[in-house]
């Protein structure tokens, strides 16, 4: 036993001892491996797909001290279409002090939208949030949710660790769900960060006193090791950063535009129409020859119990609610004679509608499962919307933030 | 979190290690297994991604087992085998019933179950009618046992179980020390040279360049990267297993200095070689030689053997091009080489080398066989941009 201690168990902690010791020292490490500093951009784009290689776009996420008054639209591939209706191009272009960041593309589902929400729990009070929800995520393969592989396009290190470092008693529903969905994935994640295990750890660790008894060494290790990375990361690009900034709201006065709305909306409407020749289904020409053909889509509902998006979706709602957002939802359309059992998503999309109604917000539902009532012009291929169907989103949005109205927010920071 | 995936899975097996180590004092020898079956559940349970899974399949076999080999008394021991390997066939063919959201395979497939079925069926082969069934406690220690749960050895139940007996013996001062070695060579084969090999050395050419000399370099980096990471794998399972009072057996020993294919298999993977060796070759020699029309020609018998055993090899790894046709030019090298050996005893004589220097003999074999067994790991990677 003394041989063992003697030459092979000290010799090992102490080489460990070393290896740590140079790994967190932050001169040796600073000199091995020197780290870009952050850039200060003064302007961000109105639309940002994802935070990979964005980390300054990240850390202003959700910031109230970034700019003037900002609208945030969350949502998948209907954002990253463009186009001048869309509204972080339309509503800054008519309201000059008025900022619309669009943020998110295909896959951006109601998981990764609720992570990046909670990891911002300090920015969200009264924060004018639209989402943009697509029925498409609640049918066939998407109701397993947002994949691993988006979700870490969204949710970095940087987040992930601010969601672990939550303690607030009133975020620890959320902060346990979202424990659950990371454990849930985390075997689809390569090489994942310390805290990705820890957030699936902590999911383990809570699940029996045997889960408690084996992870609870590896977890303590975990979490020093985390703070070690966090004091190194503070010596290099200094603590806290902008996102532990207190901030608070006040109002500023707006200015009054004038929007012939009625006139657009035909506009748009003829507009689209006239791209729609070689079908009678409302799809663009292009669009339909390319994609559709004789093909036609087939909704596949899946059971509500068995729908975790669905129940992404409501933790998405209950969260918005809880930290005070000043949330509006979008629900997109969908092309009822493409998809010709279209009425089979209905059930879902009522218990969407009833979950954002009880939990005291608005919504706008764009989604007509009636051919007969259905508005061509709305879609240019079979989910995405026209100029004409972004138009309305616009008037609902302005609409709804009363932006013709007499104040809009302004942010500054309560940070001497 | 799968075995060996990160240095928490290290830490957990330190802990057990110590606590199996400290059941010494006061558990009895024979109790050993029991000790052993809690903590491989524990692990299971606690830690194991899917953990019902493994549990329904170790049911799955034992019942199966029982039924075929002690109730209905099946002879033909292919029936058992492929009832025993369905979980595996169903997902190696990527046979889908999807009824959303229900997925077969996602219900069959998870981590080590192409292992654990090979362990089945070399119990399931060894076992016969007259025998009693393996105890329980001692049969899920043989298909759950942490360290080889994942990536190997191929162990077999009888070598298992009598190391199993003198589990607690085994605890001591000198198997700890080679435990510990077996470790850290393990964690340099895999965390150091192999991670070396894939950082700076494995993707330094685009995989899909048809450039000669990015071939021939992207060729030797994986043959050597995939010893590294799998005779890594297999020294920390070795180690860990010692130090638990288990002696798992050794699954590479120089692969790079074998001098002819049957040399290579001794070398490289030898659980799997020996699986394959007697659990396929032997009985398909069997089979053709009761055939009348190949009664005369045993080298045939053995080539046409050789083809089919390595060929199934290939196709355990998966169904797909890259796999079957590697499976196929190890058991092609094989035929040649017994061929070769079939002429030389014929003859009297080595029929290429005549009466070269026997070490000069060894330098070129080696040195061919190394190329020849780069070649098919560089197919079966799925690297080769020409397959």
């Amino acid at each position: 036993m003394k041989r063992i201690v003697l030459l092979y168990l000290l010799p090992f902690f102490i080489s460990v001892y070393l290896v740590y010791l140079f790994a967190f020292n932050p001169s040796i490490k600073a000199y091995f491996f020197p780290e870009k500093p952050i850039p200060n951009y003064t302007e961000m784009p109105a639309y940002i797909d994802n935070f990979n290689g964005h980390p300054y776009f990240e850390q202003n996420f959700l910031n109230p001290a970034w700019k003037e008054t900002t609208i945030y639209v969350l949502g998948s591939s209907e954002l990253s279409e463009g186009g001048e209706a869309i509204p972080y191009t339309f509503i800054p272009g008519h309201y000059k002090n008025i900022r619309v960041q669009g943020f998110g593309h295909a896959g951006n589902q109601c998981f990764s939208i609720f992570s990046q929400l909670l990891a911002n729990t300090s920015r969200l009070d009264q924060a004018k949030i639209v989402f943009i929800i697509s029925p498409g995520w609640f049918e066939s393969k998407p109701t397993k949710g947002t994949s691993s592989a988006i979700f870490l396009e969204y949710n970095s290190e940087r987040f992930l660790k601010k969601i672990l470092t939550n303690h607030n008693e009133e975020d620890r529903v959320f902060k346990a769900y979202a424990e659950k969905r990371v454990n849930e994935l985390y075997s689809e994640f390569n090489s994942p960060s310390l805290p990705l295990k820890l957030m699936s750890f902590e999911h383990t660790f809570s699940k029996s006193i045997l889960h408690k008894a084996v992870f609870a060494l590896p977890m303590i290790c975990d979490y020093h090791l985390l703070s070690e990375k966090r004091k190194l990361s503070c010596d290099r690009s200094g603590c806290p950063d902008p996102a532990g900034t207190d901030l608070k709201r006040v109002m500023k006065p707006a200015n009054t535009v004038h929007i012939g709305w009625d006139s657009l909306l035909s506009y748009s409407k003829a507009e689209t129409l006239k791209k729609v020749t070689n079908n009678s289904l409302g799809i663009e020409d292009s669009y339909y020859t390319e994609f559709i053909g004789s093909k036609r889509g087939k909704i596949e509902p899946v059971k509500e119990s068995l729908n975790t998006e669905l129940q992404d979706f409501m933790m998405l709602v209950e969260l918005a609610k809880a930290k005070n957002i000043d949330a509006t939802f979008i629900i997109s359309p969908l092309n009822p004679f493409y998809f010709q059992n279209q009425p089979a998503i209905q059930p879902t999309i009522d218990i969407i509608t009833r979950t954002i109604s009880q939990n005291g917000f608005s919504y706008l539902n764009l989604l007509e499962s009636d051919s007969a009532k259905y508005e061509k012009a709305i879609l240019h291929d079979v989910m995405h919307m026209s100029d004409y169907g972004w138009y309305q989103a616009d008037k609902y949005i302005i609409d709804q933030y009363k932006l013709d109205s007499v104040t809009v927010d302004h942010y500054i920071s309560t940070t001497p | 979190m799968l075995p060996f995936s990160s240095y928490e899975f290290f830490i957990i097996m330190a802990i057990f290690i110590a606590l199996i180590a400290a059941c010494k004092s006061f558990v009895a020898d024979k109790n050993y297994k029991y000790v052993l079956l809690f903590f491989n559940a524990l692990f299971l349970v606690t830690i194991y991604p899917k953990p019902i899974h493994f549990f329904l399949l170790i049911a799955y076999s034992y019942f199966f087992t029982w039924l075929i080999s002690d109730v209905l008394k099946v002879k033909k021991k292919i029936i058992g085998i492929l009832v025993l390997l369905l979980p595996m066939l169903l997902v190696k063919f990527d046979i889908r019933f999807d009824f959303y959201p229900f997925e077969m395979n996602n219900l069959l497939s998870f981590a080590g179950l192409s292992y654990a079925s090979f362990r089945i069926v070399g119990y399931y082969m060894d076992k016969s009618p007259n025998d009693r069934m393996a105890d329980i406690p001692t049969y899920f220690n043989f298909l759950s046992f942490t360290p080889t749960l994942l990536i190997g050895p191929i162990d077999k139940y009888a070598r298992f179980r009598a190391s199993q007996n003198t589990g607690f013996s085994n605890i001591n001062e000198g198997n700890f020390i080679a435990g510990w070695n077996a470790l850290v060579k393990g964690i340099i084969f895999k965390y150091a040279a192999a991670e070396l090999i894939s950082r700076y050395w494995l993707n330094v050419f685009d995989p899909s360049s048809r450039e000669a000399l990015h071939m021939l370099n992207n060729m030797y980096a994986y043959y050597i990267y995939l010893f590294f990471d799998f005779a890594g794998y297999s020294w920390m399972a070795l180690g860990i297993g010692k130090m638990m009072g288990m002696q798992v057996p050794v699954n590479f020993t120089n692969p790079f200095l074998a001098v002819n294919p049957q040399d290579f298999w001794r070398r490289f993977h030898i659980s799997l070689g020996d699986w394959l060796k007697e659990y396929f070759f032997t009985p398909l020699y069997m089979f053709f030689t009761r055939k009348k029309g190949l009664k005369k020609y045993p080298l045939t018998r053995q080539n046409i053997s050789l083809l089919l055993t390595f060929t199934l090899m290939g196709c355990w790894n998966g169904f797909k091009l890259n796999y079957i046709l590697s499976g196929f030019l190890f058991g092609l090298y094989s035929a040649v080489h017994n061929t070769y050996v079939a002429e030389c005893k014929k003859k009297g004589r080595d029929v290429l080398f005549g009466n070269m220097n026997p070490k000069a003999v060894k330098f070129i074999s080696i040195f061919i066989m190394f190329n020849l067994v780069a070649v098919a790991m560089y197919i079966f990677s799925g690297r080769c941009p020409l397959v």
